[in-house]
């Protein structure tokens, strides 16, 4: 019995062989092995990431790295701040390196300060290719790329400012950056709308490459479910580690004197769109499309610079105008090999 | 009655990033709807900075409350402070604004013949409208507050009060605070009235308390309202995700004390506190800076100071020789227009040679 599917032809086994049984197979060994997830917030100093990514797996992942009292001086220049966690639900671990990024526009010049970011995730990629390359490498690579930016907005109802507009520009063409409207709780539903709307706009005409992508191997049902995530993000969310009651249910939330709210309700807040994106849909795609996308755009433009090196006959100087082509022009390689693109001597790899 | 004659008047400075509700609490306290938030202010007179960071829009609205004299509110207000990448000049910026409106009445004063009862345009108090982010304030808030509360009354405000729960209020008032002691931010000081008594009378413990509360609410926690407001009803609502909140209740924010602060019992203060404190600051520092700088004139070593007079009566001619050509082109330009008319047709051209005549 054969069939046909795009023009493949599939024939299906007189009799039951078994080798179905290899999803199981493959998820034994991935079981074992655990997932790594490595998930970078970025924003200003008070917009709730730390809570956000603590309501997110509801584990206490990271201490919010602000300043607690005015005495505490404040960051010169944007830092890197890991913490490494490893979760556990039903039998399946999760390795989540969460990167902190406090400085992070709080100064009052913040010209280039997200170039600590990229040379970040630059050097991440750039480690994983080195650990590739060697002759006598590790079994199994640990992944310590970025899979997932989450971008905090301030709730001002306004138009981007300035330093938004740079640091997404920058950010999404180097990894997947996922926008959020933080604090969305102090907004009215229409004040809501209304900012979706305008921030919408506004990654449309600056041309933002925001997750997730367009690709041809989706299947229908994925390419709706990624409409339907296009049209919510950014994502309104409001996050809490403290239960409060409501109606007499004890749920996560917030209260003040004149209401409460529930983040888990999604009337309320994304909160719940945001979580079932990142970890129940496209947990998966997120890591995938790092390496993928990200990683092997990355990975071309050096090995492609390590060809240049090693032929000294090639001239170095830049050729311009340079036409539209799947290699990169000359400027491109240059710049990506100074921006923070640590690489070993030619001779100690060929 | 002189005031209720002339009717009271108040300038005030709101300073603030996009988005803090600044129009909002003018739409608030004003309880008309004088700006649409969502649209950007069109309205008004704009003042552009030679920096270019930044602008501030002035409006003028008048105040009228049953049984109270009208009050002329003058509302300057920041237009995309902050919002570059590089806001290091936005301080500037706003002492060179506050500072144009002394400098002006300081130039009337000097003067020989002068009015002498100037329109007053001087900022009376200013609003620092500070994010609910409940941190200490950051770089950007401690520089620009430091150098504003030199030069006028200011008050700090925690706007958006309605993202904050009631311990986080306290707590980001606290922070707030602290920031300000720590770096020596000079606020409006309620208490001024009462600095020099060691002991307050019986008759004026009522102020004396009301005024220490006043300065222990500080930061102003602040929620506005642009819901639909009733001629009829004071009433403004602001329905957010977690319910109705009344902004004019004390319970949940600090606007009513504020208003009553601005519109009622402080009109006089701050003008008093501007001119006695901020403004006298301001002319010791401009005179003596004035005085400072003829000295130096006059201490310049003579060569100096003839090449310099050189320099400016070269500039001068040189500014007459190019307005004199000007002049000539047009001349030339308008004779032949003439020529040329007076070839096309005869009618025109007797009009023209006329045009010149009198010109």
């Amino acid at each position: 019995m054969s069939t046909t599917v795009d023009g493949v032809q599939f024939n299906q086994p007189q009799k039951y062989v078994g080798f179905d049984t290899i999803t199981t197979q493959i998820e034994n060994r991935l079981l074992k092995r655990g997932f790594q997830f490595n998930v970078m917030v970025v924003g200003r100093s008070g917009l709730g990431k730390s809570t956000l990514v603590n309501t997110l797996f509801s584990s206490k992942l990271t201490e919010s790295s602000g300043r607690r009292s005015p005495t505490e001086p404040t960051e010169k220049t944007t830092t890197i701040d890991i913490s490494s966690h490893t979760l556990i639900e039903n039998n399946v671990r999760l390795n989540i390196n969460v990167i902190d990024t406090p400085g992070f526009g709080d100064q009052i010049n913040n010209e280039k300060c997200w170039e600590p970011l990229v040379k970040y995730i630059k050097e991440q990629h750039s480690q994983y290719l080195r650990k590739e390359l060697t002759a006598q490498r590790e079994r199994y690579i640990t992944d310590s790329r970025v899979h997932c930016v989450l971008y905090f907005i301030a709730p001002t109802g306004k138009k981007l400012n300035q330093l938004d507009v740079l640091a997404l520009k920058k950010l999404s063409e180097i990894a997947n950056v996922v926008p959020v409207i933080a604090k969305s709780d102090s907004l009215t539903l229409d004040e809501r709308a209304e900012f979706k709307k305008i921030l919408q706009n506004e990654f449309i005409n600056y041309n933002f490459n925001i997750y997730p992508y367009d690709s041809e191997d989706l299947y229908d049902e994925e390419r709706q479910l990624n409409e339907d995530i296009k049209s919510l993000i950014p994502f309104a969310i409001a996050g809490s580690e403290q239960e409060i009651e409501i109606n007499g249910e004890k749920v996560r939330g917030r209260k003040s004197k004149w209401g409460a709210i529930n983040i888990e309700d999604v009337s309320q807040c994304e909160f719940v769109f945001l979580r079932d994106f990142l970890t129940r849909t496209h947990l998966q795609d997120l890591i995938e499309t790092t390496a993928i996308v990200h990683y092997e755009t990355f990975r071309s433009k050096q090995l492609i610079a390590l060809k240049e090196n090693a032929n000294p006959n090639r001239q170095s100087v830049p050729i311009q105008p340079q036409p539209p082509t799947a290699q990169p022009s000359q400027q491109d390689i240059k710049s990506s090999a100074s921006n923070g693109a640590i690489f070993p001597p030619t001779n100690s790899l060929l | 009655k002189k005031f209720t004659k002339r009717g009271l008047r108040l300038n005030i400075l709101l300073v603030g990033e996009n988005g803090t509700g600044k129009k909002t609490f003018i739409n608030t306290l004003a309880n008309r709807q004088y700006y649409d938030p969502a649209q950007r202010c069109e309205s008004g007179n704009l003042f552009e900075f030679g920096s270019k960071a930044f602008n501030m829009r002035i409006n003028t609205h008048t105040i009228m409350e049953q049984n109270a004299t009208p009050i002329s509110l003058n509302v300057s207000f920041t237009d995309n402070y902050g919002f570059n990448l590089e806001n290091s000049t936005n301080s500037k910026d706003l002492i060179d604004f506050i500072e144009n409106e002394y400098k002006a009445v300081l130039t009337e004063e000097i003067r020989i013949e002068r009015n002498t009862l100037p329109y007053d345009s001087r900022i009376h108090v200013t609003l620092y409208f500070v994010k609910p982010t409940g941190k200490p304030l950051n770089e950007f808030d401690i520089t620009n507050m430091k150098k504003l509360g030199e030069r006028t009354n200011l008050i700090p405000i925690i706007s958006k009060a309605d993202t904050l729960t009631d311990s986080e209020v306290i707590l980001n008032k606290n922070l707030i605070m602290g920031s300000i002691i720590d770096n020596q931010i000079e606020i409006f000081d309620f208490l001024s009235p009462f600095e020099h008594e060691h002991q307050i009378d019986e008759e004026d413990q009522e102020d004396y308390l009301y005024l220490k509360s006043l300065q222990e609410l500080m930061p102003f926690t602040i929620i506005g309202s642009n819901s639909k407001f009733d001629s009829q009803d004071d009433k403004r609502f602001r329905v957010n995700t977690c319910g109705t909140i009344d902004v004019n209740d004390v319970s949940n924010c600090d606007f009513k004390i504020l208003r009553n602060v601005l519109l009622a019992s402080h009109i006089e203060e701050f003008k008093e506190a501007t001119i006695i404190k901020k403004y006298e600051n301001y002319r010791i520092e401009e005179l003596v800076r004035m005085h400072h700088q003829k000295e130096e004139e006059e201490n310049k070593p003579p060569m100096l100071k003839i090449y310099q007079q050189l320099r400016e009566e070269e500039h001068q001619l040189q500014l007459q020789l190019e307005q004199q050509l000007q002049l000539q082109q047009l001349q030339l330009q308008q004779q032949q227009q003439q020529q040329q008319q007076f070839q096309q047709g005869g009618g025109g051209g007797a009009a023209t040679l006329q045009e010149v005549e009198t010109s």
